[in-house]
């Protein structure tokens, strides 16, 4: 426990002490936004692919569960007694 | 008789940490060469992109490394178990795993380490692993902040030992990483095929071969 509280200090500090240096960066037109946003897109392209799977497996969930309900909905309760 | 198996053994999360942390790394050693070298390499437009850059990247690799701790530490709870060796592997794994690296490999005889979710590195991954991610990553984050915050944190550079010192720690640390880098690729493409480890950090799925004789393969006499 007392690892994982200096472990989550550690990066609270890490992620805190970024934001002045981004506020410190330079910031002029001179490619080297282009160059940020390239170097993010990939980062978020990297997401994303990694997330498909589970975007595509959530989309088959939810259509799969609104067929179930239309099918419910549509056929008629049927009792079948077998003898 | 050869029957593969297929076992999840990279979650998501990790994928994205490993992805995002591979990315990152790389443009912070592209960046890293500019700003130390500038005379010598011009990858980028500008020396500031570089900087600009190498802050950015940075920043990511800490978002990602804080993916990773979340992930191991609350979510699967299964840190220390996945990468501190235990007794056996530090007395003979280490030992047979090196072996393999270094000698049997090249016999065609197959890995000693067989993954498994809650044990998916060999010891000398955990030995490795356990360096970088506790100590060579918190250690180059730390002094990255420290570089690119030299005036808000002027009194701990100073404790430190000055700029010039910090940045030493940090280029000699970063070449450690780079070492390990090169290494780490390499190994990473000797399983059965040159993708056979790479594939699963990028799918999640390991394709594993249960034969049973392959495992006794060293027991069996080799055609010379």
């Amino acid at each position: 426990m007392k690892t994982t509280a200096a472990g989550m200090m550690t990066i609270a500090a890490l992620l805190a002490a970024v934001t002045s240096a981004l506020a410190a960066a330079p910031a002029k037109n001179d490619g080297s936004q282009l160059a940020i946003y390239i170097f993010l897109g990939m980062c978020a392209m990297i997401v994303v692919v990694q997330l498909l799977p589970i975007i595509f497996l959530f989309f088959a969930f939810v259509k799969a569960l609104i067929q179930g309900k239309k099918e419910t909905a549509a056929a008629p309760a049927e009792v079948v007694i077998e003898k | 008789m050869s029957d593969t198996s297929r076992i999840y053994l990279q979650p998501t999360p990790i994928r994205i940490w490993h992805w995002l942390n591979a990315f990152g790394i790389v443009t912070l050693g592209l960046t890293g060469i500019q700003i130390r070298f500038p005379e010598y390499i011009n990858l980028f437009s500008g020396y500031k992109t570089a900087i600009l850059l190498h802050n950015v990247a940075g920043v990511v690799v800490a978002a990602s490394f804080a993916l990773w701790f979340f992930y191991y530490s609350f979510v699967a709870r299964n840190m220390l178990k996945v990468y501190v060796p235990n007794k056996d592997e530090v007395k003979s794994g280490l030992l047979r795993q090196a072996k393999f690296y270094l000698l049997t490999y090249f016999l065609g005889r197959p890995n000693p380490h067989h993954p498994t979710p809650e044990n998916k590195f060999n010891p000398m991954q955990k030995s490795a692993y356990l360096a970088i991610m506790f100590l060579l990553m918190p250690l180059i984050g730390l002094s990255g902040i420290l570089l690119i915050n030299i005036e808000p944190m002027r009194d701990l550079v100073l404790m430190i030992g000055g700029l010039k010192i910090l940045m030493a720690i940090h280029y000699i640390l970063a070449c450690c990483l780079c070492a390990f880098l090169f290494t780490h690729v390499y190994l990473a493409t000797l399983g059965r095929t040159a993708f056979a480890y790479i594939k699963p950090m990028w799918t999640g799925w390991e394709e594993e071969e249960s034969d049973d004789h392959q495992h006794l393969d060293h027991l069996a006499p080799r055609p010379n």
